[in-house]
């Protein structure tokens, strides 16, 4: 569907069953990123005769097994022949934590300030398979396994006038060669993938991050592809700072193509954690507006040529929301947001932008956003926040604007889900953005950001209208469904103007007798929708 | 990738695949389940058999004799094949006869 969940990386409870399309979708992103990053490797995946699906990264010059991942009786495995015993565990992203852990080759040490960068899971996942594939190869396996022309700062558009330069004098010690050229792709496959997150509280530009990784070894490396930006620190309205910049035309072709991989309409939501020696740590998460890239150009050529400015980087502190599912994480979550200029000055505020603070309550400014709508003061929205919370969960939002409809986002996400369309046309109530219902059109922009739970009150329900379409007004016994289905599913949240629309993620649910579509509308003119499974008692009650 | 490198890897890759419908035909015949046959074999994570039915990855040569012994197969017998397999040019020049047929 036009906006991917990476729901892979988040800790979940444990399914069965082949592998999601999120989870095949992150697999197929990592592979991609190092590809790009010169790394030659190929997937493959199947399922046994239990049903358990497994995936392999090969060397493409001999098909050997890199690293196989699997998914059995609900429990993931990483292993990797090269390296040593599988490493086992209920979470993914744990036991990736656990490899890269045991198997610090190519991991950036913690600096010398003491701050430990702990990168994205998918970086991880990057890591763990260009790590692996280091191990299994010889000094010759080594060069035939990571193509030079993909990391040669030669071939790079990229003219840094930054700290971290690429440069084609790898090595002058030829038996350290492919060494450097494998750890130049492995960091330029983890800097593609964690690039676009932002520190602002140690004060330091994704920039400097990447200046970090390369520094941990006390040696010549280089970076497979140099960013830039020019961040200089900006005051928000509450005297917070936040951190600004530019990115530069050619850097920024560079890092976002890299980092979400050619888009293909895929939105992304990652995270980045970082830590300082204070003993606090941050989750960081960006938002990135991205356009479908069927019409033929990248998504980011809007970001590059969309306006006579260059594109626009802002990063700001929230210590409204917190993001982080993890208990040991503290402080304030670090929320970033890319967004094509629009003319005119660059914006130098929150309230400039305006802060799309899906948690709601938030002290922020409620300006508009350029390009994702605010909700905040839609009421269904923040009533699934206050049930998310209830529930302890968190949900991928994903927001429509322009033309792409609510209805066409689902018809296809459950094409994508299902491998068909859905078995009956039940999402008909999910209303029309663009009132005609049609599929997603090219010129479509979505965001996607995480949903954080937030308190509300139970909204109440008054005329339903929607593009000429009544629904039921949404009431205690709607409530009690909607709270059922928060609780029991794994499900996106997608909204498009006024409508919402929870849409369970898990096929398997679809041809079971419980699976319903309803929608209710909402006191301020918006309408809630749910397309998943509840339970029995409460599907025969819809 | 060179042309002739590309002509190498899709030879084996077929070959791989090759392996993995005998090593499943085989199993079958014996009412094996690919979990059975990883207890029986050692392998530590029965996917792994999933995954060479598929035609990725080889049998670790330590595991051949319990991999022959799961399967019925005369272990000589057994690893001559895979090696048809897994090492076509070594296996035609120690069996050059078979390899004409």
């Amino acid at each position: 569907m036009p906006a991917e969940l990476l729901s892979f990386f988040r800790p979940a409870v444990a399914i069965s069953g082949d592998w999601s399309s999120q989870e095949i979708a992150e697999f197929y992103r990592v592979e991609a990123a190092l590809v790009q990053a010169g790394v030659r490797v190929f997937v493959d995946r199947g399922v046994t005769d239990e049903g358990d699906p497994w995936f392999v990264f090969c060397r493409e010059t001999d098909g050997e097994v890199i690293v196989h991942f699997a998914r059995i009786n609900g429990n993931y495995l990483i292993a990797a022949e090269s390296i040593g015993p599988p490493i086992r565990g209920s979470d993914f992203r744990n036991a990736l934590a656990e490899f890269v852990a045991i198997n610090p080759t190519l991991i950036p040490l913690p600096s010398a300030r003491g701050a430990k960068l702990m990168l994205h899971p998918a970086s991880l996942l990057a890591v763990v398979v260009a790590t692996a594939l280091y191990h299994m190869s010889g000094t010759e396996a080594v060069a035939s396994s990571f193509d030079p022309v993909a990391v040669d700062a030669k071939h790079s558009p990229i003219h840094g006038s930054v700290s971290v330069e690429t440069s084609g004098e790898v090595s002058v010690d030829s038996n350290r060669k492919w060494s450097d050229w494998q750890i130049a792709a492995v960091v330029g496959a983890m800097i593609a993938l964690a690039a676009t997150e932002y520190s602002d509280s140690t004060k330091e530009t994704f920039f400097n991050l990447a200046s970090k990784i390369l520094d941990t070894t006390n040696d010549h490396i280089v970076l497979a592809h140099s960013v830039v930006a020019d961040a200089s620190p900006v005051p928000d309205l509450d005297g917070k700072v936040w951190t600004h910049g530019t990115l530069d035309l050619n850097d920024a072709h560079i890092l976002f193509d890299i980092s979400i991989l050619s888009g293909g309409g895929q939105a992304v939501s990652q995270q980045l954690q970082i830590g300082s020696n204070d003993g606090l740590s941050q989750k960081l998460s960006t938002s990135a507006t991205i356009q479908d890239s069927s019409a033929g150009d990248h998504w980011w050529t809007a970001l590059i040529h969309g306006g006579n400015n260059a594109p626009q980087f802002l990063a700001w502190t929230d210590t409204s929301s917190s993001i982080s599912s993890d208990a040991n994480a503290k402080g304030a979550d670090q929320l970033a947001l890319v967004f094509p200029a629009q003319g005119g000055p660059p914006p130098t505020s929150l309230a400039d932008l305006g802060h799309s603070n899906s948690a709601g309550g938030s002290s922020s400014p409620d300006h508009p956003v350029t390009t994702s709508e605010t909700f905040d003061t839609q009421t269904a929205v923040v009533y699934v926040n206050s049930e998310l919370n209830a529930a302890n969960k968190i949900a991928p939002l994903i927001s429509l604007s322009g033309n792409l409809s609510v209805q066409g986002v689902i018809s296809h996400g459950a094409s994508d889900v299902l491998g068909s369309a859905l078995p009956s046309p039940v999402v008909e109530a999910a209303g029309h953005s663009d009132g005609s219902g049609g599929v997603p059109v090219a010129t479509t922009v979505a965001s996607a950001s995480p949903v954080v739970g937030s308190t509300a009150s139970l909204p109440q329900s008054t005329a339903p209208s929607l593009q000429g379409t009544t629904y039921e007004p949404f009431n205690a016994a709607a409530g009690e469904i909607l709270d059922a289905f928060v609780r029991q599913n794994t499900f996106e949240v997608l909204t498009s103007n006024n409508n919402v629309v929870l849409f369970d993620t898990n096929a398997a649910d679809f041809s079971g007798p419980d699976f319903i579509s309803r929608t209710w509308s909402m006191s301020d003119g918006s309408t809630i929708s749910i397309v998943g499974t509840v339970p029995h008692n409460l599907a025969v009650m819809a | 990738m060179s042309a002739n490198a590309l002509n190498a890897f899709v030879d084996v890759h077929e070959l791989r695949k090759e392996a993995g419908r005998w090593l499943k035909g085989l199993r079958e015949s014996r009412g094996l389940s690919q979990r059975e046959v990883a207890e029986k074999t050692g392998t530590e994570y029965y996917t792994f058999v999933s995954q060479l039915e598929t035609g990725r990855g080889r049998i670790p040569a330590e595991h051949y004799a319990l991999w022959a012994e799961t399967l019925g197969v005369e272990p000589k017998v057994f690893v001559r094949t895979l090696m048809r397999y897994y090492d076509p040019v070594t296996h035609d020049i120690l069996f050059p006869r078979q390899a004409a047929q």
